[in-house]
């Protein structure tokens, strides 16, 4: 059997309960130790301003203000709206939507940040690969549809590319919505604009059913929270959609993926590829979740680390030649394919 | 593809035509020859396995039989129709003679021969043979047998580009399954789809263990044993063959020993039985094969099934990229990666030369023999092209030949 997918499969799920019932797990631990100092700022609405513990049960932010167990953002879809807070704070995309809003000062946001890409350097989209609740959610989809014997839709690589402009696209809007509420002349939009983007995210969604909390489906009090909540559907089955026709489709424009993707290249996991060993099998094209096809395509020595790649590793694990992919860490070989004669998969 | 009557209103007429006699050609001494040399005693069972088929000259099974040729037919869609898969290239003096009268003239002796078996009656209680459209003469075998059996064409094309033809092939094979279904009365779905593929991996497994065994002690299993295992593995149920190579490799394994003769990596047609003439001079003329690079072997065992997706349409998908994608057939666009291979694998294994095996008239083996001497001449990779027929004429040329490059080698090792 694949032991790279099981052992991923196995640390998705673990990953799943800790980050999704963090809040259960580590609340009271996180209660006693709350009068400690922590190296970060606490990053509070300004006096005045939309906070996300003002939202009232009926709207849409609802359920919120929940305190996490770490008031951190880790570079995956980690919602705000898990249950009872989860264990860490949000996702990257909401800390950054509602510091625009607050206009918090930079020296403030720096420590978040600077944790925030460190741990994309080190390593890179394999908080996609191996975290990412959402992803894990998604995977299931995929595992469904596989077990009913429904045929994996392929999409073109240019339809991948127009995702990513999408989500970019969708991105820039939100965090542009986010700035201008912040100001003073255009505060009073903040009730119905702010974050943008979780009032359209699936998380908000699925995540409060971990906790068996009906999320708030439906607000049609006026335009725009109506407009916002068909929105949301949309994206959550645009989402389904992906997942379960296709493999990791929805990962290619989901916002925070894309942040992450910036340090894929250059990050601290390395895959690799030396070219004379590799038959052009396209084993490897053929099993990335992401339709990715560099490791199938390069025919010299070196790294294939790609954007879109969750460093999933998954093709690593199917390259039927010895020693041709390999996955390194700041140089040091983690793990190449092995001329594994008791591969039977 | 679908099914086609070839030449059907001419049947009669053609019959007629040519002969009807059953042709016998006695290869038993031969075997004995080799399995006098064996010194394993478990591959008793596979040159008792190849005796019985010899002597019977025809199949007598309980399942349905499908010949075929090439690995780019899926042995496991076969397989998984719960039917007989059984291998039909064929290098056969006796047979290629016969054979002549159908195919005469300056065409391969695979293919005459082939034509001489069909001819000669041998293939009687073959239910449907399944030929691939790989190189010319076997496209035109299908016209020329169809006469005589019933014939399925497959013809996925001759560009190995996973990414602009893997769904060409998906589709290929899919027509391939649901013509065998709907012809066998046999509703396979993705559980016998799978378990099918469980065989060929672990076949797989045993023949990595076999072919790592064998690059570095070649003598642990002598290479008349080793062709004698992939001949039997043409007709025999895959399980019971596992079962015998898994015994013939665990009593390898104490054969290990060094040796000294230049370990030679061979290339080019697969080595059939009963024409072992080039293992027969390059024993004689004191070089180790310790691997090859041949579809019949290496080629159709080195790589496993990878089921990513298993969905039914997943599967038929991985069968075609490891049949056709990752194929060594000179008949595909794939010579960058046969270069890669041949000089992967002397790296690898440290072997100290390269024999280019050829048999005469196959264009696409021979075409590519000079790019490929010029590639390996590049980085000093001793290489000698051979290319002969199924007579024995020339085995003293050859001997000499193969001798000189001995010695060329060995001095090269100094
Ligand atoms: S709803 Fe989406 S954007 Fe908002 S915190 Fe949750 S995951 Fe992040
Ligand atoms: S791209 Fe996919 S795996 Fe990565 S954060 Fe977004 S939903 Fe999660
Ligand atoms: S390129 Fe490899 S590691 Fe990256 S997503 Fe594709 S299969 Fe996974
Ligand atoms: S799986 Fe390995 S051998 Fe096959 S195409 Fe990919 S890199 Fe090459
Ligand atoms: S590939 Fe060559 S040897 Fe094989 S049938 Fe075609 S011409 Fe003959």
């Amino acid at each position: 059997m694949n032991k790279i997918n099981i052992a991923r499969r196995i640390f998705q799920i673990l990953s799943l309960v800790l980050l999704v019932y963090g809040g259960y797990i580590f609340k009271e631990w996180k209660e006693s130790a709350e009068t400690e100092q922590s190296i970060f700022p606490s990053l509070k609405a300004p006096p005045g301003s939309i906070s996300t513990t003002k939202f009232e049960k009926g709207s849409i932010l609802w359920p919120s203000g929940a305190t996490p167990v770490i008031e951190n953002y880790p570079p995956s879809l980690v919602c705000r709206f898990n249950p009872k807070g989860g264990m860490f704070k949000a996702c990257i995309l909401h800390f950054f939507s509602e510091n625009l809003t607050w206009q918090t000062q930079i020296k403030y946001l720096l420590p978040y940040i600077t944790l925030f890409i460190l741990l994309c350097f080190l390593f890179g989209r394999m908080w996609c690969g191996w975290v990412c609740p959402i992803g894990t959610v998604g995977d299931f989809l995929t595992f469904l549809r596989r077990k009913m014997n429904i045929k994996v839709r392929r999409f073109p690589q240019n339809f991948r590319i127009n995702l990513s402009f999408t989500g970019y696209g969708i991105m820039a809007i939100a965090l542009t919505i986010s700035t201008i509420i912040g100001m003073p002349n255009f505060a009073r939009y903040q009730c119905y604009w702010f974050l943008p983007y979780c009032q359209i995210c699936p998380a908000r969604l699925i995540c409060p059913m971990f906790g068996l909390i009906k999320p708030n489906w439906k607000d049609f009090s006026t335009g725009i929270t109506t407009t916002f909540t068909i929105l949301a559907w949309l994206v959550l089955g645009l989402f389904v959609a992906a997942f379960y026709f296709g493999r990791r489709v929805w990962c290619h424009m989901c916002p925070v993926g894309l942040i992450n993707s910036w340090f894929n290249k250059g990050a601290g996991v390395e895959l690799h590829k030396k070219a004379i060993k590799c038959i052009k099998c396209g084993y490897c094209a053929d099993a990335c979740p992401m339709g990715l096809t560099k490791m199938y395509q390069m025919n010299n020595d070196g790294i294939y680390n790609q954007n879109a790649c969750i460093m999933c590793f998954r093709c690593v694990e199917v390259c039927p030649r010895e020693n041709c992919l390999g996955v390194k860490f700041f140089g040091k070989e983690l793990f190449r394919r092995k001329n594994d004669t008791k591969k039977v998969s | 593809m679908t099914q086609k009557k070839f030449l059907d209103n001419f049947r009669d007429e053609i019959q007629k035509g040519f002969v009807s006699d059953r042709i016998s050609p006695n290869n038993i001494a031969e075997l004995q020859k080799y399995k006098r040399k064996s010194e394993i005693p478990s591959m008793e069972n596979f040159y008792e396995a190849i005796e019985n088929f010899e002597n019977k000259k025809t199949f007598e099974l309980e399942k349905p039989s499908v010949g075929y040729f090439c690995n780019i037919v899926p042995e496991e869609i076969i397989l998984a129709c719960d039917l007989h898969p059984v291998r039909l290239c064929c290098e056969d003096q006796v047979c290629a003679q016969a054979g002549e009268e159908i195919a005469p003239g300056d065409i391969c002796c695979v293919i005459k021969s082939i034509c001489g078996k069909f001819y000669g009656r041998l293939y009687e209680n073959l239910n449907l043979v399944i030929i691939p459209g790989t190189c010319d003469p076997k496209t035109k075998l299908a016209e020329l047998i169809s006469p005589l059996k019933e014939i399925y064409f497959l013809d996925p094309g001759r560009d190995s580009d996973y990414l602009e033809n893997a769904a060409i092939w998906e589709s290929r094979y899919t027509e391939l399954f649901d013509f065998l279904k709907k012809r066998f009365h046999k509703n396979p779905g993705r559980t016998q789809l799978i378990s099918a593929c469980h065989k060929t991996n672990k076949r797989t497994e045993i023949f990595r263990k076999i072919y790592q065994l064998r690059t570095d002690y070649p003598d642990s299993i002598n290479v008349f044993d080793y062709y004698i295992m992939i001949y039997a593995s043409f007709f025999m149920e895959i399980e019971l063959w596992n079962d015998f190579a898994e015994k013939v490799y665990s009593q390898a394994l104490e054969k290990k020993k060094t040796q000294n003769k230049p370990r030679i990596l061979l290339v080019g047609t697969p080595v059939i039985f009963p024409n072992f003439k080039i293992i027969d001079v390059l024993e004689q003329s004191g070089l180790a094969m310790a691997t090859d690079i041949q579809c019949t072997s290496f080629g159709r065992f080195f790589n496993p099934v990878e089921i990513d997706e298993d969905t039914e349409s997943g599967i038929i998908r991985a069968l075609a990229l490891k049949n056709i994608a990752g194929s060594i057939c000179p008949c595909l666009l794939n010579l960058e990666k046969m270069a890669n291979l041949i000089i992967d694998t002397v790296n690898q294994y440290n072997l100290d030369g390269v024999i280019y095996y050829n048999l005469r008239l196959c264009q696409v083996f021979e075409i590519q023999t000079a790019i490929l001497r010029q590639i390996l001449k590049q980085r000093n990779i001793p290489f000698i092209s051979i290319k002969t027929d199924l007579g024995k004429e020339d085995t003293g040329q050859l001997k000499t030949r193969l001798e000189a490059f001995r010695e060329m080698l060995e001095s090269h090792r100094k």
